[in-house]
């Protein structure tokens, strides 16, 4: 059994040398994207966060060389990572069974009246996830919290969307040198012994502290 | 062997216990229960909000972006009147005046420009409908300054080849009367002596004075071969050792590992002596280099000797 493959808690994370880290992956082809607990996903992912699959929302397959990380969110402890997933995965669900609706109410529109796309590529969900995560970062009660990001522009306009809501969460940029498919997992790696790092100081300093 | 009790189809349900039998007992109480090791849930004041649109002010493009190449001023179109409408092209006569680096600097300045203006052009034939040629005529103008440059080029190279064919027939005349200048040149002009064989060997052999920038081919152990001889000749009269080498090799070395030890040496007579001493040491231990063999071993040893300069230079510091 893969890591990724089932729900694991804040203490199983931790004892398996992950980050407390929640991963966005997005599909190249299209636009669909997929949280996960771990700088990897499995089929697991999938099923529990495309419950509805239409042919606008197709189940998309595992595919490793279409999906590419999207965004690494760092938070303070394990728990909140853990939270963070879950409510990310609560608004795929309401998104996708809940308030269809609505959710279908702020999508943009082609002339035929369906999600707008351009071959199989539907930019709206790649947005959609981008709004999940502030609405998750903001319920979820964190002071602190890093979002790095695959580039600048899918963040979208921060001082617009993200610091009225947010002002203490900090955005960084996953530099784009070396960035590609093949070296992917050594910089999510990099990146997770950085925050695991980040982590254990916090946790001495508390110490310190008490 | 299994036993069943057999009933009619309602004894389950007469028997079963309801709320008028006697309860269960209350199970024991258990010490040592591991608490759940879940404890977050998701909110429940999540919302459904709109998407959040990419933003491209996010993105600064870096003055130094390759594709700016392609713009003129960072411009997206220039306009007419900012166009080079007055100039003409380059002519063939003033262009062979300029020198190679002239040439080919100039050469890349007019594709970048060219590069410029074919994008202008296209914009201005694709995007707005426009059957203006402003962009185009001045492109065609870079285009005549491009193919004559080429023009002049190729009359430099078939200038050069046939002067090298003329050459040939008078080759060894040539060389024959340098050796006598050479060696006849007093003490006082040595300096002067070896840079005219350094260019001679450059000219005539195309042997580079940096040794790592030589391809070795028969020209170069040719040559190699008669500036080793040449210098040997040149501090034969000068020193006893040398002489006596000459001699005993019917005066003028023809193996090429001994040949290059010779060239490789310092045009100073210490430098060639030792040299010489390097040869009789290779003879009297019967190292010599098959004519077959030449250019392979000689390719090794100019490899080698590159590699060790490069790690002096690295440890020197240089």
């Amino acid at each position: 059994m893969v890591a990724a493959s089932r729900f694991r808690t804040a203490q199983w994370l931790q004892k398996a040398g992950f980050a407390p880290q929640v991963f966005l992956f997005r599909n190249l082809e299209s636009g669909q994207v997929i949280y996960s607990q771990m700088p990897v996903f499995a089929q697991h992912q999938i099923d529990m966060q495309f419950k509805r699959p239409d042919w606008s929302n197709k189940k998309p397959s595992t595919r490793r060389d279409v999906w590419r990380c999207m965004a690494v969110v760092d938070l303070p402890t394990y728990d909140q990572g853990v939270q963070l997933y879950q409510d990310l995965c609560r608004l795929r669900y309401l998104r996708d069974v809940r308030e269809t609706k609505k959710t279908d109410s702020l999508r943009k529109k082609n002339e035929d009246g369906h999600v707008w796309y351009s071959a199989q590529y539907r930019p709206t969900y790649g947005q959609e996830a981008v709004a999940d995560l502030r609405e998750a970062l903001a319920k979820t009660a964190t002071i602190m919290g890093q979002i790095h990001w695959e580039d600048e522009w899918r963040m979208g306009d921060v001082g617009k969307h993200w610091n009225p809501v947010l002002p203490h969460v900090k955005h960084a940029v996953i530099p784009r040198t070396g960035n590609f498919a093949r070296e992917q997992s050594a910089i999510l790696r990099a990146l997770g012994e950085r925050a695991k790092l980040a982590f254990a100081e916090r946790a001495s300093a508390d110490k310190a502290i008490l | 062997m299994l036993s069943f009790k057999r009933g009619l189809h309602s004894t389950a349900v007469s028997l079963a216990r309801t709320k008028y039998t006697k309860p269960k007992p209350k199970p024991k109480s258990r010490p040592h229960v591991r608490p759940p090791t879940q404890h977050t849930h998701h909110s429940n004041d999540l919302s459904v909000t709109a998407p959040i649109p990419p933003a491209a002010a996010n993105i600064v493009t870096p003055d130094d972006h390759p594709l700016w190449q392609f713009f003129a001023d960072k411009k997206y179109m220039r306009k007419f009147d900012e166009l080079d409408n007055d100039s003409r092209a380059w002519s063939i006569p003033e262009l062979r005046r300029k020198s190679f680096d002239d040439l080919h600097s100039l050469w890349y300045t007019s594709l970048r420009e060219r590069n410029v203006l074919a994008r202008e052009n296209h914009l201005l034939k694709n995007d707005m409908g426009s059957n203006q040629d402003s962009y185009e005529a001045v492109a065609e103008k870079i285009r005549t300054s491009m193919w004559r440059i080429r023009h002049v080029l190729s009359e430099r190279d078939w200038a050069f080849k046939k002067a090298n064919e003329q050459f040939d027939s008078h080759k060894n005349k040539f060389l024959q009367e340098f050796e006598t200048d050479f060696l006849e040149a007093p003490i006082v002009e040595d300096e002067e002596c070896f840079e005219k064989l350094t260019r001679l060997q450059s000219s005539v052999f195309g042997i580079s004075e940096f040794i790592d920038e030589n391809i070795v081919d028969r020209t170069f152990v040719d040559g190699m071969k008669y500036v080793a001889n040449l210098k040997l000749k040149k501090f034969a009269s000068r020193s006893d050792d040398i002489r006596e080498l000459l001699e005993q090799s019917n005066h003028s070395i023809s193996d090429a590992g001994e040949a290059f030890v010779v060239f490789t040496a310092e045009n100073s007579e210490t430098a060639v002596k030792e040299a010489s001493d390097v040869v009789k040491e290779l003879r009297s231990k019967g190292n010599s280099v098959s004519r077959y063999d030449e250019l392979e071993t000689v390719n090794d040893y100019v490899k080698q000797l590159a590699a060790a300069q490069v790690e002096k230079n690295v440890v020197s510091g240089v």
